[in-house]
């Protein structure tokens, strides 16, 4: 036994999530790590870090915290895990921008509906949306506006910067959407897009958000 | 996506570069002829810039979108632990010893009027190890564990690092795009 | 590669090599929901408990659990072990107020024919048609859902009246890491996540700072080498026991003081006092569920005698001297060491060691050999102990 023994046993608990002689690059890129201060750290995962001394450190140390995805990559298409792993946060941006975009219909009833082409998908967009507006301190409804069998077929036809505003209308003319409610659509526009576009209808008027 | 299908067709992209405390002029240069070269692939029409000088040449009249990609690098953090390069000496470099960088690649993307299309840090560390033992594991580990597309070798950690960054800075301009888009159409509704 | 065999999944799979690989990936689909589904009930714990403290309705309440989805890309087997979970936490805890009735009409997909036209939906999601059906007003219609987010599980619930504007009245979002340990709760004492990482750390740090170590080590002494070169003693067993105290709840430094005992008949007999520093190298803190290894230094001060303890000094032993000593005067010796190891403790209960032990006062001796050389320091013994401690 010499110092290399020794050594290694001191060096043992440190391990890293890069990748390279134990990790190849698949595994690596389903840890998402985060630049940590010392004092974060010790919240974030109490017990893990060794706490600032009282007369400071030898050196300065910040931590590098890894986790590990849920759902490694590859279980899902691409495109859902990119707007899924990141839903809370756009979800709350969006809810936050249509608060601000416009105060007076801050006492009006919200509902929620969402184009995006995966069912699935949509209905956690629709949920997290929902909750998020609520968090917002806003009335939400379950409601969901609805449109005759033929404005579907019409509309569906149309580009997208025709089709919303007409679906807005139609809502408002056919009365799913009432006076006093407005309606937040979650959009995706393009297939190889990863971000979210939102809507207001409100009384039959169409506004983009973002 | 796939950052080599023809995803800007018809697209005009001003790639402005900036140097500073992590890259020099020239290597600002480097980058930007890089990104310049991976979106024209894409099918866009590129104009390059360094810093904040105005393009050569004005944007061509009959592309219907605009849009300038701003590149801008920093150092987040560097480590060099004495302790293991003292580890290092002391086991004739059998303990690898290990330097670490952690840096942001900040990217804007705006339209034709200065309008703020999209924004990400795009954070990347390197992590390097020095020494006999991490060099005879790392050799070892190529020629008898390793598939011939994961071996580890002098470049491939750049090679992962550039091909993240430009398949991020793609759907980043892509995203762009359609806002852009998006935009012009509920500007023209109104 | 996993996307491409994603992509496979999609395809109307028909080759066998195709096959394969979907039931492959079915595979790591069925293992990931193995994993989180006891982060996902950590999740309902939590939420539960939160309604427990503050519950929504000052009375007990019906309400139709609507729907439990789970992470897109999971399967539904997931799906029903939430539900169970879910409804086995709100039995347990009627202080939340919330009461989950059976309604089957609620859940089910339902058709009306009417003038206006055919409307296919939920029952939850027509109340006008619930109240047709002979379902009560004023119910209310809970719906949970978990997202993977990244590194991220997410819990989302939210309650909706069942009348005509369906209006959510109340609505909340939990997150929580699978990579952080699974939190310590029994679905009776439900406790907040704070609660149980403290009782954790209770347990870990509350069990006494004292420990009575009985140790039982083995030293064997190195073979000389070189032309003059004299005899080793024989290996030495020692019975030591004493009290391990830490300065540290958390056991990071532990000191140990030691009396020990050795005896072969015939061979010898000694007496040894010991002291040990020890670090904890594994961790910040001692751990439940993992062995922790500790580093350690000691010194010792032994005293023995016997006829096999003659090789304790600095001379080579000549046929004199093995002589005599067989005699009536038996060879005595006393003698100091320092001692560096490492120990592997189980749950604090059970060590197993190895150290290496130099006697500056034999450093000269020709009886001595050495194992290894630590710079100046010359390390004649090498011992392995096994410890239980009390």
């Amino acid at each position: 036994m010499n110092l290399t023994l020794l050594l290694a046993i001191w060096a043992s608990p440190f391990i890293r999530p890069q990748p390279g002689s134990w990790r190849d690059p698949d595994e690596a890129a389903n840890y998402t790590c985060t630049r940590l201060s010392l004092e974060e750290a010790e919240r974030a995962r109490p017990g893990a870090v060794r706490p600032r001394g009282p007369r400071g450190d030898l050196y300065d140390r910040d931590v590098m915290l890894c986790q590990e995805r849920i759902l490694p990559l590859g279980l899902r298409l691409d495109g859902d895990e990119a707007v899924l792993s990141s839903l809370e946060s756009r979800v709350t941006e969006l809810a936050g921008a249509a608060r601000g975009y416009r105060p007076d219909l801050l006492g009006a009833t919200w509902l929620v509906e969402v184009f995006y082409p995966s069912p699935a998908v949509s209905a956690k967009i629709s949920f997290a949306a929902k909750n998020a507006l609520m968090a917002e301190g806003l009335r939400v409804s379950d409601r969901a506006p609805t449109l005759a069998a033929g404005d579907v077929q019409v509309i569906t036809r149309m580009p997208p910067e025709d089709a919303y505003p007409t679906a807005c209308r139609r809502y408002a003319d056919n009365g799913s959407l009432r006076a006093g409610e407005v309606l937040l659509a979650v959009v995706q526009l393009d297939r190889l897009e990863t971000t979210l576009h939102a809507g207001l209808c409100a009384a039959g008027s169409w506004t983009w958000l973002r | 996506m796939d950052p080599y299908a023809q995803n800007l067709v018809g697209v005009g992209l001003t790639v402005r570069c900036f140097s500073g405390e992590l890259l020099s002029i020239q290597e600002a240069g480097s980058l930007c002829s890089k990104v310049g070269a991976l979106f024209e692939l894409q099918g866009a029409q590129v104009s390059l810039v360094l810093g904040a000088q105005p393009p050569s040449e004005p944007p061509s009249a009959e592309l219907r979108t605009h849009l300038t990609v701003e590149l801008r690098a920093r150092e987040l953090s560097a480590s060099n632990d004495p302790l293991r390069w003292a580890a290092c000496y002391a086991s004739y470099s059998l303990i690898p010893a290990m330097t670490e960088q952690s840096f942001a690649q900040d990217v804007v993307v705006r339209d034709a009027d200065g309008f703020l299309l999209a924004e990400a840090s795009l954070q990347g560390r390197v992590v390097r190890y020095v020494g006999l033992g991490a060099w005879a594991g790392n050799t070892a580990m190529n020629y008898i564990v390793r598939e011939e597309e994961d071996r580890v070798l002098p470049e491939t950690a750049s090679e992962h690092l550039s091909e993240d960054l430009y398949r991020q800075l793609s759907q980043l301009v892509y995203n762009a795009k359609v806002q852009s888009e998006l935009l012009r159409s509920s500007q023209a509704g109104r | 590669m996993m996307s491409w065999l994603l992509g496979l999944s999609l395809a109307f799979a028909a080759d066998p090599a195709e096959e394969a690989q979907r039931i492959e990936l079915e595979r790591a689909r069925a293992q990931v929901a193995d994993q989180v589904h006891l982060a996902a009930f950590d999740l309902i714990d939590e939420l539960v408990y939160q309604l427990r403290e503050e519950p929504i309705f000052a009375q007990p309440t019906p309400v139709v659990l609507a729907g439990v989805s789970v992470p897109v890309g999971l399967g539904t087997g997931m799906q029903a072990l939430l539900e169970n979970h879910l409804a086995g936490v709100l039995i347990a805890n009627p202080e939340a107020n919330l009461q989950l009735v059976h309604c089957p009409q609620c859940t089910a997909v339902v058709v009306r024919s009417s003038a206006k036209g055919t409307v296919v939906s939920r029952g939850v999601d027509d109340p006008a048609l619930l109240a047709e059906l002979g379902v009560e007003a004023g119910r209310h219609a809970l719906f949970i859902d978990v997202e993977a987010e990244g590194a991220f599980l997410v819990l989302r619930a939210r309650l909706t009246e069942l009348s005509p504007s369906l209006p959510i009245v109340w609505s909340h979002t939990l997150s929580s890491s699978t990579s952080s340990p699974a939190l310590l709760r029994d679905s009776t004492a439900l406790k907040s996540a704070e609660e149980a990482r403290a009782e954790y750390l209770n347990l870990l740090n509350g069990q006494g700072s004292v420990v009575i170590p009985a140790r039982v080590s083995v030293r064997t002494y190195a073979l000389p080498e070189g032309d003059n070169a004299g005899t080793a003693p024989p290996p030495f067993i020692w019975l030591q026991a004493g009290v391990e105290l830490s300065p540290t709840v958390a056991r990071r430094w532990t000191s140990g003081m030691t009396l020990g005992y050795a005896l072969i008949p015939e061979a010898y007999q000694g007496l040894m006092a010991q002291a040990r520093l020890s670090r904890l190298v594994s961790g910040q803190a001692r751990s439940l569920t993992h062995p922790d290894l500790y580093l350690f230094g000691g010194l010792s001060l032994s005293t023995v005698w016997g006829p096999a303890t003659a090789s304790f000094r600095n001379q080579a032993l000549t046929l004199d001297e093995i002589l005599t000593d067989t005699a009536l005067d038996e060879p005595r010796a006393t003698f100091g060491a320092l001692q560096l190891g490492a120990e592997v403790r189980l749950g604090n209960r059970v060590g197993f060691g190895v150290f290496l032990e130099t006697m500056p006062q034999f450093k000269t001796s020709r009886n001595f050999g050495r194992y290894a050389t630590l710079g100046p320091v010359e390390a004649h013994a090498f011992g392995a102990e096994v410890a239980l401690c009390f």
